[in-house]
């Protein structure tokens, strides 16, 4: 498992790629979404989350999130997430937001290991390299479409998973170099070890 | 929805797939290719930061089609980064508009049998295949023996929309495919089709939107991508 350090590491990345969105919003699929990607699946799924009232901070109702839930639910889909923020009272603190951030690592934590059976003995940066793609792809397309990276993964050949771990658009240069940067550490942390 | 030409020719022609009213800040009518013209200044509902890796110190602020920067679209990317996703589905709806107002009348088709169904992948060129990695993307297209959709990826599960839309699962995600512009959109006289491909993965964040221009020469030919 991810140590602290790493787990806190791993947020702040993902709040520089993914974004935190503190209100509910509209994903590309036209799901309600909230903090770092993660899904509400309906309105009493988004009652179990702890919202508050954006301008008292005073804790939602159960009735305040279905109004906010309703209210995004029928707007168009695949708009900045910023665009859904006119249709909302409501949202969710920091501490809210990790915590559900937390579960989502956890959750794809025990997926990783079932891609890589041996994730636990991998270096922190090839750990850390892993988290930022299955959080964007998807257990199911990484383990499916993904066939050359995942061979140099499994045969532990970092520099050659770093030369294969590019997405296409719209994923931006910059975390495409981050992924590489973190496998390529790895392969030379690993060299230097290996060097008698 | 059509502009006016003359009669034995067929008009270039726009569908609900063409989306860019819906992208503005103020909701224009795309009626008439007069219409068209008009989008290509007209507000986008949000502005976007953006980025070319080659100048990264650079930023600029766009909110029109036509304040993007000259070059290759796919290389800008967004600040914040999450925004990528919106901004792909507006350039390509930026990219229909330019093609839509310099398309012209055909005067023959052979597309007018497509249909989005579940045959459409076996149809399809492998190039319209939701792909995420770039080393893959490279092997796909230097496999001649792989030459359509079907083959890339085995489709799952089809939800027809509409006449012209349709959405294909995929062990893995999905491609929800939507007809945008039927016209001549190279010069050659024979009707091409514009159409994007939104693709989505299952269970994590990457999305895209990607808009495609093919067209058929022949009646038993293959369907051929232009751009």
């Amino acid at each position: 498992m991810l140590t602290a350090n790493e787990k806190k590491l791993l947020r702040k990345k993902l709040d520089t790629y993914e974004g935190t969105i503190p209100h509910m919003y509209l994903d590309s699929k036209g799901y309600i979404t909230v903090g770092i990607g993660h899904l509400i699946t309906s309105v009493a799924n988004a009652q179990l989350i702890s919202f508050v009232d954006a301008k008292t901070n005073k804790k939602a109702t159960a009735a305040e999130i279905k109004t906010d839930y309703d209210n995004v639910i029928k707007q168009t889909n695949n708009r900045v997430a910023s665009y859904y923020k006119k249709y909302t009272a409501l949202k969710i603190t920091q501490s809210e937001i990790d915590k559900l951030t937390n579960k989502h690592i956890d959750t794809f934590y025990k997926e990783l290991k079932r891609i890589y059976t041996s994730f636990d003995t991998y270096p922190s940066e090839v750990r850390l390299a892993l988290f930022d793609l299955i959080f964007n792809l998807g257990m199911t397309d990484l383990r499916n479409n993904w066939p050359t990276f995942n061979k140099h993964i499994k045969a532990l050949d970092w520099q050659k998973a770093a030369n294969n771990s590019s997405r296409k658009p719209p994923v931006s240069a910059a975390r495409n170099k981050y992924v590489k940067g973190l496998l390529e550490k790895a392969a030379q942390t690993t060299k230097i070890k290996a060097t008698p | 929805m059509s502009c006016s030409v003359d009669k034995t020719e067929i008009p270039a022609t726009w569908y609900s797939g063409y989306k860019m009213p819906q992208l503005l800040e103020k909701n224009i009518e795309a009626k008439s290719i007069d219409d068209i013209k008009l989008l290509v200044n007209s507000k986008w509902y949000t502005e976007f930061t953006i980025v070319n890796p080659a100048a990264p110190d650079t930023k600029y602020t766009v909110n029109t089609c036509s304040s993007i920067p000259d070059g290759n679209i796919q290389k800008l990317y967004t600040i914040p980064e999450r925004s990528n996703s919106a901004f792909m589905d507006i350039t390509a709806m930026c990219q229909a508009t330019s093609y839509i107002l310099k398309g012209k009348a055909s005067t023959q088709t052979f597309l007018n049998n497509l249909v989005f169904d579940k045959s459409l992948p076996d149809k399809l060129p492998k190039r319209i295949a939701m792909v995420t990695s770039v080393t893959e993307y490279r092997k796909l297209f230097n496999d001649k023996n792989i030459k359509y959709w079907s083959q890339v990826l085995e489709i799952t599960g089809i939800d027809i929309n509409g006449a012209g839309h349709a959405t294909y699962q995929t062990n893995g995600g999905a491609q929800e495919l939507e007809l945008v512009a039927k016209g001549d959109f190279n010069g050659d006289k024979i009707e091409d089709i514009l159409l994007t491909s939104r693709d989505s993965v299952e269970d994590g964040s990457y999305s895209a939107t990607r808009l495609f221009m093919f067209t058929k020469l022949s009646n038993d030919g293959d369907i051929i991508f232009l751009q």
